[in-house]
């Protein structure tokens, strides 16, 4: 069935990857097996130095595996040459790093246009698609400002905002909100999700649970095997471009920007909705980030963490990026 | 190809640009290297300029055959500055002058041949004195002017002598020398002229004029075993055909010969004066002197790249995790130290002008300007920027790309 290989972007095939030789061999990761269905918002979890780095690294062909084999798009990629695995970072790859990883010197506008650059955009066309996409991010005024010059929130968005560009397959991210406060991680989380709504296939690693609600998988790992691996959306579920195809930088709709007020030291209104940023840091310091109310009980749940009620959950969210999807449909035809 | 130089162009623009301070220092070595070198070759070429307007008045119809025994460049050009090639054996004969003589264009021929002997007058001897057998077709090719009497003239009488107008103060103390006789190699010959002062030692002949005995060549060949022409002055009717007498001559002397290439045509005015051989070397060895401070440059150029190198690891982390093979980070880096040493170069051509324009200010001859010096402090500069930018980018298009985003300055 064609259709449904297509709708296969990553196959990672028994993928090992070891350091070292001899006494002082080790894995990072072990025999690895991973399928990833176009669509799926997928949150690696585990402790420090279970191999979830590594792992990102290999799905964003930047390392080798050291044994294995590594399908994307349908192309073996673990033995082709350096100048392709390149090419595929540059065309079908996103990154967005938990430092952000902007280049220092250069604008926003420059920095979101980089990855064009390896595709042959010109730079006319490159600084033309990066001030699209940034008028999609609403950093559109500050597109001649230098990474210096914002917050760790925009930083990070501008770093989303260059992971897109390219129109990749697949978005890898590393902790994204790793460095940024609990208002901005969830302005961070927010983007990411629509992007994922609109079709896009998020792979991220985390270290904080509370963010794994806005996944359709979560895997848990462990000393670079998977520990648990818990879908919480069907594959049929999953958000979806029209017929397979990727989602394009064009089709991203402008919409309402994501608007942050402060009421009090505690609250903020993040569009439209109040949120309470105290008392979630009390609640629990693994969840250093805050969650509009309906999402906190959802939080909660997720820390309980059973498949009984994960069931529940998948049913909600389902509903939810189904509406989702209807609104950017919506605005699409119009 | 051409999107991805202009890209890389304008990154390394775009990153110099940012570091104006650093960029102009490590250029500026550069610019030293090249001003020295752009000086040395201005100013020597205004004193070839200075000898080529006061030595070749009329050359541009001028011209030689020279014996060759097919030696490399460079030891001929030592044979000319020692004049060596004057007393070596010579194979071109009066028969080859005859030859010449009846060429398409050929307006005069002379043949040179130049000893160094002794005359005798009465029973008083002067040695070591320029004796140069050749042709009354010498006087119309040097134009020559005599201070008395008249030039050789076979058909008049054939031994006669005409003297250079030291020889005639020296050896009978008087420029009116005329019908005076001397004894050289057996025979006795008549004074019939005295050459006016000429003062112009150095000149394609290698004869001092000043100092020399001419006496006809046909004359000589009957007393001397074996006459040694060193060369064949030929004067053509128009500059024009100066060309196609090369190669007539050319050609009817291969098949004289037999193909034996013992012999070379010299012309053009650049050429026949021998003090810009000299000049030449001399400069090309202070060029290659100030070569050195080129390389100094260049060291500067490949340790500011490092610096840079090392300070944008993480920079070069982002742009391969963002697609960019090590082959576009090679390319950014080496354009970045290209455009260095170019703009290195420019400054150096600018500079070393303003000195040798400075130095003319006391010294008779002008800087020379021209689009060789130009082009030849373009490619060295460019040469020096690849040649030392290679390695600095080539470690960093190595780097790899999960160490550099770990990477903290």
């Amino acid at each position: 069935m064609p259709n449904q290989e297509n709708d296969t972007i990553i196959e990672l095939k028994s993928v090992s990857k070891r350091y070292g030789f001899g006494d002082a061999e080790s894995y990072a990761l072990r025999n690895f097996d991973l399928t990833v269905k176009r669509g799926e918002f997928i949150m690696i979890m585990g402790p420090s130095g279970c191999g979830k780095t590594t792992l990102l690294n290999i799905i964003g062909l930047l390392d080798k595996a050291s044994t294995g084999e590594y399908i994307l798009g349908g192309k073996d990629v673990s033995r082709v040459s350096a100048n392709k695995k390149a090419r595929f970072r540059a065309k079908e790859i996103g990154f967005i790093f938990q430092s952000f990883n902007l280049v220092p010197n250069l604008s926003i506008i420059e920095n979101v246009s980089l990855p064009l650059i390896y595709s042959g955009y010109r730079k006319t066309r490159r600084l033309r698609m990066a001030d699209n996409i940034l008028e999609h991010f609403h950093l559109r005024e500050r597109e001649y400002y230098m990474p210096y010059q914002l917050s760790g929130g925009q930083q990070q968005r501008v770093a989303i905002a260059r992971s897109l560009i390219a129109n990749p397959s697949i978005i890898l991210a590393d902790e994204p909100t790793g460095n940024l406060d609990s208002r901005n991680s969830h302005i961070i989380m927010e983007e990411l999700q629509e992007i994922h709504s609109l079709g896009n296939t998020i792979i991220m690693v985390t270290h904080n649970p509370a963010l794994t609600t806005y996944a359709t998988r979560v895997i848990n790992m462990l000393d670079g095997e998977i520990d648990t691996d818990i879908k919480t959306v069907a594959d049929s579920e999953l958000p979806r471009a029209g017929k397979g195809e990727k989602v394009s930088v064009k089709v991203l709709p402008s919409r309402k920007p994501i608007e942050m007020e402060i009421i009090s030291d505690d609250d903020v209104v993040v569009s439209g909705k109040k949120v309470s940023t105290k008392k979630d840091e009390k609640e629990s310091d693994k969840a250093e980030k805050t969650k509009k109310p309906e999402k906190d009980s959802k939080a909660k749940k997720t820390e309980k963490a059973k498949s009984d009620s994960k069931k529940k959950e998948k049913d909600e969210k389902t509903k939810k990026t189904d509406d989702k999807k209807k609104e950017s449909k919506k605005e699409d035809k119009k | 190809m051409r999107l991805l130089v202009n890209t890389h162009l304008h990154l390394a623009i775009d990153s110099l640009r940012q570091n104006r301070g650093r960029t102009f220092l490590s250029a500026l070595g550069i610019a030293i290297g090249v001003a020295s070198i752009v000086l040395i070759l201005s100013l020597t070429g205004g004193i070839n300029q200075l000898i080529g307007t006061n030595s070749d008045k009329n050359n541009a119809n001028l011209v030689l055959v020279r014996p060759s025994n097919g030696k490399e460049i460079t030891d001929s050009l030592i044979d000319e500055l020692t004049n060596a090639s004057q007393y070596s054996k010579s194979n071109l004969t009066l028969e080859d002058v005859k030859v010449i003589k009846e060429t398409e264009g050929v307006e005069y021929v002379a043949p040179l041949a130049i000893s160094n002997s002794t005359i005798t007058i009465a029973d008083r001897s002067y040695e070591s004195t320029n004796v140069v057998a050749t042709n009354n077709d010498l006087q119309n090719i040097l134009d020559l002017h005599l201070k008395s009497g008249q030039f050789l003239d076979y058909s008049l009488r054939e031994n006669v002598a005409v003297l250079g107008y030291n020889v005639a103060e020296q050896v009978f103390g008087t420029t009116e020398a005329a019908t005076r006789t001397f004894n050289y190699g057996g025979q006795q010959f008549m004074v019939v002229g005295v050459l006016d002062e000429i003062n112009d030692p150095i000149n394609f002949n290698g004869v001092d004029f000043d100092n020399s005995i001419l006496i006809n060549i046909k004359f000589a060949s009957t007393f001397e075993s074996s006459i040694q022409i060193q060369q064949i002055d030929i004067r053509t009717s128009t500059t024009d055909v100066v060309d196609n007498v090369v190669s007539s001559i050319n050609e009817k002397l291969s098949k004289t010969k037999k193909g034996d290439k013992d012999y070379k045509i010299i012309t053009g005015s650049d050429e026949l004066h021998p003090a810009g051989s000299m000049i030449s070397i001399i400069s090309s060895m202070l060029t290659l002197v100030a070569s050195i401070s080129l390389i100094v440059g260049g060291v500067g150029i490949m340790n500011i790249m490092l610096v840079s190198v090392s300070e944008r690891t993480r920079e070069i982390g982002i742009r391969k995790a963002v697609g960019a093979s090590s082959g576009h980070i090679l390319l950014q880096f080496l354009f970045e130290s290209m455009i260095l040493s170019i703009i290195g170069g420019l400054m150096g051509f600018i500079l070393g002008y303003v000195f040798a324009f400075l130095i003319s200010l006391v010294t008779p001859f002008a800087p020379h300007i021209s689009w060789q010096i130009l082009g030849i402090t373009g490619a060295v500069s460019l040469t020096v920027g690849i040649l030392f930018g290679v390695y600095p980018a080539a470690k960093a298009a190595h780097k790899d790309p999960i160490a550099s985003l770990k990477f903290y300055r």
